[in-house]
């Protein structure tokens, strides 16, 4: 019974190889998407195939612009720019690279953990993988507003 | 392969230098004893040892050897000294004075204590804006003072912008008022000339790894005589440490403590001008690269109103996490939310009223005694590349434009009283009304309410609410997304009210919150 005497669980360390490419609290991957970021840029605002999105969080005050290009119902281009810390910018960057060639209904789909999976965010980042997901939603809506498209009954 | 890092984090902790560890070696292998075997010669070394280091720290801060109680380090010592007065001196009263400034160590004892019935007055410091920005006016000590203050608790040197309070001034107050005065000195013994009885403290907190020592061994000085202050111990066992500390004696520490605090008075007026010259090295560097670069804290001459190792910068547009990511090779820290374990950006920058978002733009910069002009050269390369990088990544100018698809609502019950009072104070047609947050109150956060006359569409976001103009500068509005303001007329309570969905925490006094 002594185990109910910790209330809380430890966080659990990074073992082994982990551990090696584990550097300050983020993982490889993060890093990777942080110092190459893919995709950063704009597309034209007034292009009627160009759905653009602007979102934050006054929690944490992180930034994301994001657009979409679309043709033939299939994101040919996505660029981003990030104010944010670490995370969010690798997390907008992994964002791009995942719906660039993806129809956009398939795109739409995207949740904020297939983002955080894919980067190993540390729970207190979880939030700049949802803004992600904020970001995708909202210029995929933008998009099917310029085109009349409405959204598909609940 | 040569470590190629650079080490500019000296108020974290330092390195130890190799006298202290040539110093130590000793004790681990051959003068091993526990001091407090008394019977036997390994013992005796031991406690010679020990009297040694106590009498030689003793000398080096002024005070006599049997006012050092030797502790694990400051945190240890801030405990005892505040935890350890409080529960002694009950009786005169309880209310404790300190400042907002303190490090964590002075702030959560007493936060503990403010949840056991006493009651803490934090005084405010000077703010942005001022050359001794950080620094606390003597005279707030003196107003705060009541006739059942306990303690007062004031820093000597901030950790965070070097800040050095006029400590004299408040041992003269306080010694005046009766009141016992404790120090936390941490940041300033062996950086500065640190004497108790200049200072006219009654407790001093400082520790050993600040200064080029070993981790783990710090001390506290009580004072013995005029007045003999009495505390209460924390830590009971084998009574050691007059029964004020027990515990075995960290006896290799101690002696690398005292040798380390040697080493540092050895070298003061030779290593203060070469810090001093090195910091100007690294902001004159700095200034010519980046642009948009703000100094926190006093400036940086006269060299009394800060320490002389410690630069603190904030580079508007750019977050410090992702900057000390882009600079993996320079070790510095960051008032940003996101790089400790502490998920709030810094309680001492925004005590200064620095604008949020220069908070977490804001790196801290700690040189010290194994830190070259090379170092500072290739720092200022360093950081001027990846805030070049990090800028082109996205402009804060999105946040503004984000900013204007805020929405913050006017109730038409508010609407109404704001159109009363206009009537009554007789105010202009084009009056505004101005909603705004700014830094500080309880929860880090406060909302203002006024009048205006002007306001800006650029920097502005205007509202029509029930023909009330509302105005909410941008900054102010990303934290207000979705706020309704509200009047409430109540029988125990009259006044307008914030319905703030961002708020994750807000105070009793509902005028401020956390986001």
């Amino acid at each position: 019974m002594a185990m109910s005497l910790s209330l809380r669980q430890p966080m659990r360390l990074p073992m082994g190889r982990a551990a090696l490419i584990v550097r300050r609290g983020y993982h490889e991957v993060v890093h990777d998407h942080f110092n190459n970021p893919r995709n950063v840029g704009s597309l034209d605002k007034e292009d009627s195939n160009v759905g653009s999105a602007l979102v934050g969080k006054a929690s944490c005050g992180d930034v994301i612009k994001l657009q979409v290009k679309v043709k033939d119902g299939v994101i040919q281009d996505a660029k981003f720019k990030t104010f944010g810390c670490g995370s969010a910018i690798a997390s907008s960057s992994y964002a791009t690279e995942m719906i660039i060639g993806q129809p956009v209904d398939e795109a739409s789909k995207i949740k904020n953990t297939d983002i955080s999976a894919h980067l190993k965010l540390p729970p207190v980042k979880i939030h700049c993988s949802v803004l992600a997901e904020e970001a995708i939603q909202a210029a995929i809506a933008d998009y099917k507003g310029k085109q009349n498209i409405s959204p598909p009954a609940e | 392969m040569p470590d190629e890092r650079i080490y500019m984090d000296n108020h974290a902790t330092t390195r130890v230098d190799p006298r202290v560890v040539d110093a130590m070696l000793p004790y681990f292998t051959e003068l091993y004893g526990n001091p407090g075997s008394v019977s036997h010669s390994f013992g005796s070394e031991a406690m010679e040892a020990v009297d040694r280091a106590r009498a030689s720290l003793a000398a080096a801060v002024g005070a006599s050897p049997r006012e050092i109680i030797f502790t694990s380090g400051a945190t240890e010592s801030n405990n005892l000294a505040i935890r350890g007065v409080t529960e002694r001196q009950r009786r005169r009263g309880d209310h404790l004075i300190s400042v907002v400034t303190e490090h964590k160590a002075v702030l959560d004892p007493l936060e503990r204590l403010g949840r056991r019935g006493f009651e803490v007055s934090l005084l405010e410091v000077a703010g942005a804006g001022s050359p001794q920005m950080g620094i606390l006016d003597p005279q707030q000590v003196s107003d705060a003072i009541r006739d059942d203050t306990v303690l007062v608790s004031v820093m000597l040197a901030n950790n965070e912008v070097g800040a050095i309070h006029p400590l004299a001034e408040v041992g003269r107050i306080c010694k005046e008022q009766g009141v016992l005065l404790h120090c936390d000195a941490t940041q300033a013994v062996g950086k500065m000339n640190v004497n108790v009885e200049a200072l006219q403290v009654d407790l001093m907190s400082f520790s050993s790894h600040k200064l080029y020592g070993p981790k783990g061994v710090g001390a506290l000085y009580v004072r013995r005589r005029q007045p003999h202050v009495r505390l209460q111990s924390q830590i009971d066992g084998g009574g050691q440490e007059g029964g004020l500390r027990s515990g075995t004696l960290n006896v290799p520490g101690i002696v690398g403590f005292a040798r380390a605090v040697e080493l540092c008075l050895d070298e003061l007026p030779s290593e203060r001008a070469r810090l001093a010259a090195l910091r100007q090295r690294l902001y004159d560097g700095l200034r010519n690269r980046v642009e948009k670069l703000t100094l926190n804290g006093p400036v940086l001459d006269p060299l009394d109103f800060r320490l002389p190792g410690n630069l603190n910068l904030s580079f508007a547009d750019v977050d410090g996490e992702a900057l000390m990511m882009k600079m993996r090779q320079l070790a510095v820290s960051s008032g940003s939310a996101c790089t400790s374990a502490n998920p709030e950006p810094s309680h001492v920058l925004r005590a200064l009223g620095i604008d949020e978002d220069l908070v977490r733009a804001s790196l801290r910069f700690g040189l010290g005694r194994f830190n070259t002009e090379e170092d500072v050269d290739v720092a200022i390369e360093t950081v001027a590349t990846a805030v070049e990088r990090l800028r082109r990544l996205g402009q804060s100018s999105q946040k503004l434009e984000l900013a204007s698809k805020m929405a913050v609502t006017l109730s038409e019950k508010a609407a109404s009283e704001v159109k009363r009072i206009i009537e009554e104070q007789k105010l202009d047609d084009g009056t505004v009304l101005r909603v705004g947050v700014a830094g500080g109150g309880c929860s880090g956060f406060q909302y203002s309410l006024g009048f205006d006359k002007e306001y800006d569409e650029k920097t502005d976001a205007k509202y029509d609410w029930h023909g009330v103009t509302m105005v909410v500068d941008k900054k102010s509005a990303l934290y207000l997304d979705g706020t309704v303001v509200d009047f409430y007329d109540g029988l125990e309570k009259r006044g307008f009210t914030f319905e703030n969905p961002n708020a994750t925490k807000s105070c009793g006094c509902g005028s401020s919150f956390s986001a």
